[in-house]
């Protein structure tokens, strides 16, 4: 599995015939696509799944990832990105010229993840990232509203 | 046929200083025999092997511009604008070649006997023909002069591509053509023919240049100066991010500039001989002197050495070799061009901040201020008491005083010469492209392109 392995996405419409049967049956009547009008296949009992995010050091991505794995992690989203915390970036200088560089490059991590593994993952996450130094990362459990596995139609915990 | 050219260096001179010394005097007796022979006047010979490399120093030089050249400065703006720096050197490039057959050659290299220009009686190149032939250093010895004429065209290219570095980020695309087509016609035409031409007043002096210290470097950082003051200062500088988009370009571009080099200053000899290598070898021992220096001083005022300091010197070292290329010993060279890396670091990292100018690329900080420590350098290290071949035969404190004159009247004609057509320019087409264009880049304002897809 590669490090970028989509595993969830946002609403899908869903295309008529394409999703299997019981992925249908599951679905509840109450939760309408509200374009197509058409009843989609997450359940929206919210507590069920949890979406972890998470911002590290790039060079412990691997490191992370292998940690994760080996929990039972399916899949996770990595993005580039920069930003600040308690670790006040640095200086540049060319040619004389400073530069303060205020943003730190990191790695955010996107995990959708079943109730249940969300402290292990949480717990996983906080050792494997850890240097002890400043600029180490945060991490943020979120409650995820639905799941939908777009090749399938699967929700819930079936989609991840 | 031009055999003005030939009264460059005395062939004597030269010929004595190099291994191929009893070639020469072969050649010479040769020659004198021919005549004998023919009991006319000295039939010229022409060296397949000085052609080789004369046409291999022109691509050199040619290299040295694209890409090197654009390379080097395109790192070092935003990825925003880094192909209007590639587009200004490229297209500068071509309108120089163009701007050099229909008038310029004939300005630097024509037959008026004036001490300012040449005429324009070689306009359109006219009367060259492959049969043509120019002079080199030694007497008798000549190069085809569609060769001595390519080969002086790319360094009309290269000193106009140089300047764009001072007002990079924020020019007119097609002011700056403009001002390149008048500035390279009103100034380097002119001040190449007053230093490298027989009847030019700065040769007539009796002042060195060897490949181009003045005419050049000189000439293009004043240009520089004078653009980056008068163009003003980038949206933001002082407060916004400008560094450098890609060191690796631009030491990718600085590598292929000290290659391109060998070009400029071996094939400045304008034959294959001990004259060339003699260059050869000072413009590896400057360069190394002067990258070596800049370092060391990073490390010890910085506690970092960095890839632009190293790169930095490097050009440093290569401009101040220039004019002493020819002249000087390689263990002098080296301490010419550490010496010039000293100044030159001490004016990119401190006086151009105090004094608040925007140079964006230091095209003075480096090229005007390691061109003029180069120029007058040469003096010292072409004395013998340096290890110098002590070309010329001045005393070092007279050819210091020539130097110093060659020098300032370069500074005062290019100054002058220069503000004028700015002004000219800034009047009739403006020289700055709009705030709002310049924030988003000129990439994408003035090229309809953008660098990187990503």
């Amino acid at each position: 599995m590669g490090a970028y392995s989509l595993k969830f996405s946002a609403l899908v419409p869903e295309s008529p015939g394409s999703a299997p049967q019981h992925s249908i049956a599951q679905r509840p009547p109450w939760l309408r696509n509200r374009r197509t009008n058409r009843p989609v296949s997450g359940p929206a009992q919210g507590a069920d799944v949890k979406y972890i995010i998470a911002a590290i050091k790039p060079f412990k991505l691997e490191e992370v990832r292998e940690a994760l794995t080996a929990i039972g992690v399916r899949g996770l989203m990595v993005t580039e990105i920069k930003g600040f915390g308690a670790q006040s970036g640095h200086t540049e200088i060319y040619r004389g010229a400073e530069y303060a560089v205020n943003f730190v490059p990191k790695v955010k991590l996107e995990i959708a993840v079943p109730d249940s593994l969300a402290d292990q993952v949480v717990e996983t996450l906080a050792r494997t990232a850890r240097t002890g130094k400043i600029g180490d990362g945060k991490i943020f459990v979120l409650d995820l509203e639905q799941a939908t596995r777009v090749r399938t139609g699967e929700a819930g915990d079936d989609a991840l | 046929m031009n055999m003005k050219l030939t009264k460059l260096l005395p062939s004597a001179l030269l010929a004595g200083l190099t291994p191929l010394a009893a070639l020469a005097q072969e050649a010479a007796a040769t020659a004198t025999e021919t005549a004998a022979e023919v009991a006319a006047e000295v039939a010229p010979t022409m060296d397949k092997g000085d052609v080789a490399w004369m046409m291999t120093s022109t691509l050199l030089v040619l290299f040295m511009i694209v890409p090197g050249l654009a390379l080097f400065y395109g790192g070092l703006v935003r990825s925003k604008n880094m192909l209007s720096v590639l587009m200004q050197c490229t297209v500068i490039t071509a309108l120089v070649i163009v701007a050099w057959v229909f008038w310029g050659y004939s300005i630097a290299f024509g037959d008026a006997p004036s001490a300012f220009w040449g005429g324009l009686g070689k306009a359109f190149l006219s009367g060259v023909t492959y049969e043509s032939m120019a002079a080199t250093f030694t007497a008798g010895v000549v190069i085809p002069e569609f060769v001595f004429i390519s080969f002086q065209m790319t360094f009309a290219c290269i000193t106009v591509a140089l300047i764009v570095g001072a007002f990079a980020e924020r020019i007119k695309f097609g002011s700056l053509m403009v001002f390149s087509l008048l500035w390279v016609t009103i100034v380097y035409f002119p001040v190449a023919h007053m230093v490298w031409d027989s009847d030019g007043l700065i040769y007539g002096w009796g002042a060195l240049d060897f490949a181009g210290g003045t005419v050049v470097h000189i000439n293009a950082g004043i240009a520089a100066l004078v653009g980056s003051i008068i163009i003003g200062k980038r949206v933001g500088y002082g407060k916004d991010n400008m560094a450098p988009h890609s060191m690796t370009l631009t030491m990718v571009g600085a590598a292929m500039l000290w290659v391109g080099w060998f070009g400029f200053n071996a094939g400045s000899n304008l034959e294959a001989n001990g004259g060339a290598a003699l260059a050869m070898i000072n413009t590896f021992t400057a360069t190394a002197g002067a990258v070596l220096a800049w370092v060391v001083l990073e490390l010890i005022l910085r506690g970092k050495a960095s890839m632009l300091g190293a790169v930095s010197g490097l050009v440093t070292g290569l401009v101040a070799v220039t004019p002493a290329a020819g002249f000087a010993g390689p263990v002098a060279a080296i301490f010419l061009g550490a010496f010039a890396s000293v100044v030159a670091y001490f004016f990119v990292s401190t006086v151009k901040h105090k004094l608040g100018y925007d140079d964006s690329l230091d095209v003075f900080g480096i090229h005007g201020v390691a061109g003029i420590v180069g120029a007058i350098g040469t003096a010292i290290v072409n004395d013998p008491s340096m290890g110098g071949i002590h070309y010329g035969g001045n005393a070092m404190g007279a050819q210091l005083w020539i130097q110093i004159k060659g020098v300032l009247v370069t500074i005062v004609w290019c100054g002058v010469a220069s503000l004028v057509l700015y002004k000219l320019v800034d009047m009739i087409m403006g020289l700055r492209v709009k705030e709002d264009a310049e924030r988003e880049g000129l990439d994408l304002t003035s090229h309809g392109e953008r660098a990187y897809n990503h």
